[in-house]
């Protein structure tokens, strides 16, 4: 699945030779021009296809949640799931500013957000930072609750994909007793 | 064998409540044992919540979800009596599948 649509996103990137050729060569302006317009093309048709859910957002964003995944910076994380995102008061990220133990400790989310497709925990100072992504399904309420570790205090995200855009909750954490020890 | 995986879901209206407990280790492989060797990694990748054939959550998990990982989520559409089933997958590969009735 991925594979396919890193082949697909090195297709749309790759830059073809004009396809016609004049008798007259064509000046180098014409030929700049043409392929920014194929990129152009294929970049909307990439676009339109993944906005029509034909080519599911799932496809288009597994190589990147791969990278997200196994990222050990924020901003890695953030990358490899498509960009900033947007302070949101929509979303209620609810964990404790104090925690005791940091081996357990409990995370909800509830996203007032429509057609929220992923949401994401990141647990920033820890060693691989994105610790969940949950996929909701039509019909599913953007709400999860679930427990997590924290090596540290650490400030925690709960990012969601609304509508193709990102957007995040920001909440600190102090923890007592670290989960790594 | 990990133990069974506890379902409960209720009905609630146009509404099913869920909570699920997956008795699993969830071990990071960075956590060392008495002699100061690091315990292997252990832990759940991916769940999946279905109910009537309808995937109704997935979820990819890391090192950094709690032992023995809870989740708890709502979802439209489910009926009393209704099957739901839980399926994690873990990093060696191991897997387990367990259902209910929605009450």
């Amino acid at each position: 699945m991925s594979a396919w649509s890193a082949a697909h996103a090195e297709h749309g990137a790759a830059v073809r030779p004009p396809r016609t050729r004049a008798e007259v060569p064509p000046s180098a302006d014409a030929v700049a021009s043409h392929r920014r317009r194929a990129l152009l093309k294929r970049g909307g048709v990439l676009a339109v296809l993944v906005g029509c859910g034909l080519l599911g957002a799932r496809e288009a964003f597994a190589a990147g949640e791969d990278r997200a995944f196994d990222a050990t910076t924020l901003r890695e994380v953030l990358a490899g799931l498509g960009g900033e995102p947007a302070t949101a008061t929509q979303i209620a990220l609810s964990v404790d500013d104090m925690v005791e133990n940091g081996a357990i400790v409990p995370v909800s989310v509830e996203c007032s957000l429509p057609d929220v497709c992923d949401i994401f925990l990141i647990v920033e100072d820890n060693p691989t930072p994105l610790a969940v992504r949950f996929r909701i399904p039509e019909g599913t309420e953007p709400f999860v609750a679930t427990r997590l570790k924290l090596a540290q205090s650490s400030r925690v995200h709960a990012v969601a994909r609304s509508q193709g855009k990102l957007y995040a909750a920001v909440r600190e954490t102090k923890v007592t007793v670290g989960a790594c020890s | 064998m990990a133990d069974p995986i506890r379902i409960r879901a209720r009905s609630k209206g146009d509404l099913t409540e869920v909570l699920v407990l997956m008795p699993h280790p969830m071990e990071t492989g960075l956590r060392q044992d008495h002699s100061g060797a690091l315990v292997q990694a252990h832990y759940i990748t991916d769940v999946r919540v279905a109910t009537e054939g309808r995937t109704v959550l997935d979820a990819r998990m890391s090192i950094a979800v709690s032992q023995d990982p809870l989740l708890s989520f709502r979802f439209r559409g489910g009926r009393a009596g209704d099957r739901i089933s839980v399926t994690w997958t873990d990093n060696k590969g191991e897997k387990r599948t367990d259902e209910t009735r929605i009450t």
